[in-house]
């Protein structure tokens, strides 16, 4: 994909699979939601071909848009309205039970604001609203182009306890992010992007592995020196020497995570 | 193409206007004042408050209906709104439609307000109203087919008042200025004006003509606006 020469996506090839949690995880500007913008027919890629439920993306009609549900970085709410008629207006685009609007409500935990301008909603309310469009016609397919940025670590914690719900009741989810913990803990798959190009593709435990980076042991010493050391059979002569000698005050142990991988691909490459 | 969407867009720009304070007021705003230099000058001649019905409902069409749908379909650009709609299954001729059945509905009551001050009563009045209607659907088609080009808000605001200034007040300064009439008269609104004094007159004489002229503004209106929206189709990206 580019724009006027600017070549931003280069050779994606990807495959979502039904039922899972994707993450595309990457820095800022690195493509995540143009590609997003490509999965939903918004964009038409420069070359190649992209699929969404079996049907190239050039030709997506409302069959398949009223299987997708979408949160992006922009809300496009309408800013007058409440949120219950927000809601009721999309119930009317898509021809569902009104019903249906404060079960919606209930589940994003807005039913208390049901009545209140979206002008007038706090950030971490709006993306819950922004969510509970998204989900509103029950869509088989859910974009969530970084659904808790900017968010509260409580408001973070339900929207993720939100995301696996709808894990469970069968809906795929495709979903960028710059936290590593969010891909961590919520996705089954998550795929690195780094200058336009997928380096990972992997489960994130497996893409951790794959990295190897060490466990390690992280040590304070009483004299104020602080010493990482492997987290293996080889540090053990070290840290006996220091505990007959009484110098630890702490030992931490880090695993390996996704942010030291995503940390060292920036860097440059595996190790 | 459902119903049940341009409904849907109907309906949101209903509950929009109760929570809009600029929209209401410049739906009323023509019509109030009607009233006012009605109720100002009580012991007014037959011909004042003619003049006053004629000009201001043709102010009235040449502006209200214009920067409306302007205001509403940029607003919905800019804000993401379109995209929104768009990508859940609305397509931009529904939303087209939604919006236009909304200011024509609002419309409507204004032009039997209009109708009312100017003393029309009856099947006049009916006939009063299609007029006012005719006037404004001609404006709305102008109004989004100069709006879905639009790249840059603030921008177009400022083109976009000037233009309905002078679609509004044209008539008016035309029928005092013969020079600027040999122009004008091909323009709608001074057709529509003309057209609503020979109601006031009870003459129907000049009637296929003025609608002829209307009717080709629409038209040129149209096909513009479809060119023009093959290429745009309102949506931001
Ligand atoms: N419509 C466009 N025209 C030109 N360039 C664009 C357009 N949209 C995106 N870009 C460029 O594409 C690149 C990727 O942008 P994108 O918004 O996809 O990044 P992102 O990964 O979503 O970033 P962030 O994490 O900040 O949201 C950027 O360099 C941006 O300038
Ligand atoms: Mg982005």
């Amino acid at each position: 994909m580019s724009f006027q020469h600017h070549m931003v996506l280069k050779g994606i090839d990807l495959t979502i699979n039904q039922g899972e949690i994707f993450g595309l995880i990457g820095p800022s500007g690195v493509g995540k939601t143009t590609l997003i913008n490509i999965l939903t027919g918004q964009l038409l890629p420069t070359s190649g071909e992209v699929f969404v439920f079996g049907r190239d993306t050039k030709q997506l009609g409302d069959t398949e848009y009223s299987q997708m549900g979408m949160v992006f970085d922009v809300p496009g709410l309408f800013e007058r309205l409440s949120c219950e008629q927000n809601l009721s207006i999309f119930a009317d685009i898509y021809g569902i039970d009104k019903k249906r609007i404060s079960h919606v409500l209930e589940t994003v935990n807005l039913a208390a604001s049901a009545k209140t301008k979206v002008s007038r909603l706090s950030k971490g309310m709006r993306q819950r609203l922004i969510i509970a469009r998204a989900i509103l016609h029950s869509p088989k397919l859910l974009f969530l182009d970084e659904p808790t940025s900017g968010l509260d670590p409580l408001n973070t914690s339900d929207i993720h306890k939100l995301i696996l719900s709808l894990k469970e009741s069968g809906t795929t989810i495709f979903l960028t992010t710059h936290k590593m913990d969010e891909a961590m803990s919520l996705c089954d798959r998550v795929a690195l992007l780094s200058e336009g190009v997928l380096i990972e593709n992997d489960a994130p435990d497996e893409i951790c592995r794959k990295y190897n980076l060490e466990n390690s042991l992280h040590i304070l010493l009483k004299n104020g020196e602080r010493v990482i050391l492997p987290n293996t059979a080889d540090s053990k002569e070290t840290i006996s020497e220091y505990m007959k000698n009484e110098q630890i005050v702490s030992i931490h142990s880090s695993e390996p995570n996704l942010e030291d991988v995503f940390l060292s691909v920036m860097k440059g490459g595996k190790k | 193409m459902k119903l049940r969407r341009i409904f849907a867009i109907f309906k949101k720009q209903i509950l929009d206007t109760s929570q809009n304070t600029g929209v209401i007021f410049s739906f009323v705003v023509f019509p109030l004042m009607t009233l006012m230099f009605v109720l100002l000058n009580s012991n007014s001649s037959e011909i004042y408050r003619m003049h006053l019905v004629m000009s201001m409902s043709t102010l009235f069409i040449g502006m209200t209906p214009f920067t409306t749908i302007n205001g509403i379909i940029r607003e919905d650009k800019f804000s993401n709104v379109t995209r929104m709609l768009i990508l859940s299954t609305v397509k931009p001729l529904e939303y087209l439609l939604g919006v236009t059945l909304y200011i024509m509905a609002i419309s409507s009551v204004i032009a039997i307000v209009f109708g009312v001050i100017g003393g029309f009563t009856g099947i006049s009045l009916l006939w009063y109203v299609l007029a006012i209607m005719l006037g404004t659907f001609t404006s709305l088609v102008f109004g989004s087919m100069l709006t879905i080009q639009t790249k840059n808000p603030s921008g177009a605001a400022a083109v976009v008042s000037l233009i309905a200034i002078f679609n509004g007040i044209i008539p008016t300064f035309a029928s005092s200025s013969p020079a600027l009439m040999k122009v004008a008269r091909f323009w709608y609104t001074t057709q529509i004006k003309d057209l609503i004094g020979d109601m006031f007159d009870c003459y129907y004489g000049n009637i296929p003509y003025r609608l002829l002229i209307i009717g080709t503004n629409l038209a040129v209106f149209i096909v513009l606006f479809t060119v023009l929206f093959k290429k745009n189709r309102i949506i931001v990206k």
